[in-house]
Order: C-alpha cells, then structure tokens, then sequence
C-alpha cells in the first residue's frame, strides 16, 4: 500500500474525479503534485480556495494582510462569525485543512508587494488573482511574466464581472505564439477607481466568477483544455449574458520586452477619492458632535435604508433637502450622514452653498458602524 | 437609442455597453448607422461622445476599451456593416 501516489483515504475522496472521463487519475496525480499561489483571501479567494483544497490540489499558498469583518460574510462563505477580528489567510487555512487535511496550505499574513514577490520566487505552477484592487494586478501581471507563470484574472463590480487566463509567451520557444497580457488589455487604470468597498456588490458574484477561476484553475492544472487563455470574459449577473473577447499582444507592451525587471514593476496610479475637508467628520469625533447642543443630525438617504437602520436624526433624502432646506435652523451645524458618505458629502455642499452650517461622517454609516464594532460598541 | 434615421442604404452596427458604462450612460444595447464609408472605431467614438458629458468622459476614458466582433480593437479599426462592437472599462474589485 505504501507505494502508491495516494492513501486509500485520498482514493475514496478523490473517486468522482478519478471516474471522471479526461480526467481520471491522470488528472488527480496532477492536481496532488499542483502548486498553487492565491493572492487576496476576500470575495474571489473563499470560493477558488475551498473548490482547489475540496479538489486536492497538493499545494495552496494565500496571501492576504487583511482581517475578517462582518461585512466580508455578505460573500466570503470561507469564513464564519467566530473568525471575525482574525487573519484571513490563517483562518482560511483553518477551514481549508478541516475540509481537506490531506493537502498542504501555507499562509502568508502579508500584502502582496514587490518585496514578497521576489522572495515567492518561481515555484508555482499557477498564481489565481483574488485581489480586489488594480495596483496589485498589475504587479500579479510582471510577477508572472517574469516567473512565466500563468495566472488567471477575475475582477468583479456589482452585477458585472471579468475573468481571464493570461500564459507568459515562453521567448525561447520556437513556436511564434505571442499570448496577450493584462497590461495588453489595461493599459490604464480607471480614473474614477471603484476598488474602495464603496460601490457594492451581489454577494453570489464573487461565488460565479471565482468559480470560472477555479475551473479553469483544475482544467489547468490537470492538462484539460483552457478555452479562457488569450480571452477576457465579460459576465453580467443581471442579464445572465457572457462575452468573450479575444485578445492579442499589444506591441509595445512591457509583456514583449525580453526581461522583466519586477523592482521596478508600477502600476497606472489609481487613488481613492476620500474627503479630508475641515468639514468632514471621523466616527468618534462624530459622536462628539452629535451630544452638542448646537449640532443636529440628518439622514440623507432613501426612505427604505432610513427604515432599514438609521443612526437617528432628521431623515431627509438628498434629492429632496434643496427644496426642504427652509426646515432647517439657520444657526446649528448640520452633521450629515448616509451610506457611505458620498451623497452625504453632496448634502454638505449643497447646504454650505445655501448658507447653513454642515458636516459629514467620513465613510457614512459603514464605516461609523465597522468603528463602533471593532469597539465594541454595538 | 437610435441615433440617426433608420435607412437602408446606411450601414448599421450594434453597440454592446459593459457594466459601469450601460449603467452610468443608461444604454446596454443599441443599434448605430454609420453615415458614411470607413468609419474607425475613433470615428464612431468621437460621434458617440458628441451625445453629451457623461458620454464625451465614459467612451473617451484611456481605460475604456473595445472590442469589434469579441476580438479587443484599436482606435485605427474600421468598421463595417452589421459588426458588434462593445465597449468595457475594467472592472476592479474581488
Ligand atoms: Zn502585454
């Protein structure tokens, strides 16, 4: 029995794959001898991982610096109640080794940067893209031309998503294949970046696109065809529609030089907006102003989030606090809320502009509400 | 939206709008006439951000890409009658 490639344990687990045609166990002693590098452990990351570690890919590393919030668990099903507060990457590994202990998970409480790319070095046979910003794509990118390592992208904005598999050209093959990049398809970064946690998401979005990851991931991995390579998938959870859009290599592309000097990997900048205005309102310095006497606070969102949770105050939609200003004292100072503080924002200017005293909560509620968890205030 | 006349002499193209695009310009499909022969996909986009400043700062955004025909397109490609071309920004969370 000892010489086998797989326990008895591992062969009765693995038995769908094995009895799976163009897969068998071919495909399993693959996907054993796999290894696997995951960065970002968030909304793409729960469900590529748990499909990877539940399928036996032998070695997973993630990366990710970030802690479990409640509101990851909107989407992030790796992760339960109890691991709030905690390392995702080392919760992760937890759940992934519960849900299969034959496997081996590294984890990495770090962000990803240059730094660490250089120390990951080249032994990987595929990297997975689950971060949720731009500027780390496009080091994943370098990284991966450098190392030759082919990485699959997937990115995802409320109802919409996009997914694609990028394979290095090898530049001592002899064949003259040119395979595109993703700085081929982006060469620039979108100016208003939406990468902030600010514009929301379905929660079983990250679950489909994270999926076609995974699948093309296994597909990968234990030699079955990879229709995703030089295509970048654009999927709409709204409409049910799915493109794919063929891509080339952009000459000029950092992807056709002949070295990758990953030190000096940049990425188009993308910043996000954030008000740092006189008149803009952190979370404590909020609940300071709100016990003055010559505060008062409005709502300025719908009447179906006011009715869903408010922190108090007038409720005033902003569409309507033009027209309704006359209800407003002309001599206290306005402390505005909403979501996440961006129409509050416009409230405040709107209400400057009209002669009233006003300030905003900084982040809106989410963010008043993710302060008063972290201290156990609610 | 239907921009010009509806004409059959005119060459006519459909035009695919992608994620924060057909949700901030309020359009995901339509069908375009070209008005006139070898309009590049820069032509077709300088006419399209003729329609306002929402659609001037969306289809003329650097990282605004298309694809004529699901193959991604350079601003230099001409268009012919009956082709598809949509229009995507990247999208950037996870
Ligand atoms: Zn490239």
């Amino acid at each position: 029995m000892s010489d086998t490639i797989f326990s008895a344990n591992e062969w009765l687990r693995y038995s769908r794959h094995i009895q799976l045609s163009s897969f068998g166990a071919d495909g399993q002693i693959k996907l054993k001898q796999s290894r696997v590098l995951m960065i970002g452990s968030g909304g793409l990351g729960a469900p590529v991982s748990l499909y990877l570690a539940a399928a036996g890919v032998g070695h997973i590393t993630l990366v990710d610096d970030d802690d479990v919030d409640l509101s990851n668990l909107q989407r992030q099903i790796i992760f339960s109640v109890e691991d709030i507060g905690k390392s995702k990457v080392f919760s992760a590994k937890k759940r992934l080794l519960g849900l299969n202990p034959e496997i081996e998970i590294d984890a990495i409480n770090q962000y990803f940067s240059i730094e660490l790319a250089l120390k990951l070095g080249d032994n990987f046979d595929l990297v997975i893209d689950c971060t949720d910003n731009f500027s780390t794509r496009y080091l994943i990118n370098d990284y991966c031309l450098k190392n030759r390592l082919p990485w699959i992208y997937a990115s995802i904005h409320q109802y919409s998503g996009q997914c694609a598999l990028f394979v290095p050209t090898n530049k001592h093959a002899d064949n003259n294949e040119s395979n595109a990049c993703f700085r081929c398809v982006f060469p620039d970064a979108p100016e208003d970046a939406q990468d902030c946690n600010s514009a929301g998401v379905i929660g079983v979005l990250p679950g489909m696109l994270g999926l076609f990851q995974a699948n093309e991931a296994l597909k990968l991995l234990s030699g079955l065809p990879t229709p995703l390579k030089n295509h970048l998938m654009l999927f709409d959870a709204k409409h049910l529609t799915l493109q794919k859009i063929t891509l080339k290599a952009s000459t000029g592309c950092l992807c056709q030089k002949a070295t990758i000097n990953l030190e000096q990997s940049t990425a188009p900048q993308v910043t996000c907006a954030s008000t740092t205005a006189d008149n803009s309102l952190t979370p404590d310095r909020f609940n300071l102003r709100r016990d003055d006497d010559n505060t008062a606070v409005i709502d300025v969102r719908s009447i179906s989030e006011h009715q869903g949770f408010h922190i108090g105050g007038t409720h005033i939609p902003l569409d309507q606090l033009g027209e309704r200003a006359d209800e407003l004292s002309p001599t206290v100072t306005h402390l505005c809320y909403c979501q996440s503080g961006k129409r509050s924002e416009k409230a405040v200017k709107l209400l400057l502009e009209k002669g009233f005293k006003a300030e905003n909560l900084d982040g809106g509620l989410a963010n008043w509400l993710k302060h008063a968890k972290d201290n156990n205030q609610i | 939206m239907n921009s010009d006349n509806a004409s059959e002499d005119n060459a006519s193209i459909n035009i695919l709008y992608f994620a924060s695009l057909a949700e901030s310009l309020g359009c995901e499909c339509e069908s375009f006439n070209l008005a006139c022969e070898k309009v590049s996909v820069a032509d077709l986009k300088q006419q399209l951000a003729a329609r306002g400043e929402q659609w001037q700062r969306l289809i003329n955004a650097p990282s605004t890409r298309c694809a004529v025909n699901q193959s991604l397109a350079e601003d230099e490609q001409v268009l012919a009658s009956n082709d598809e071309v949509a229009f995507f920004p990247p999208v950037t969370g996870g």
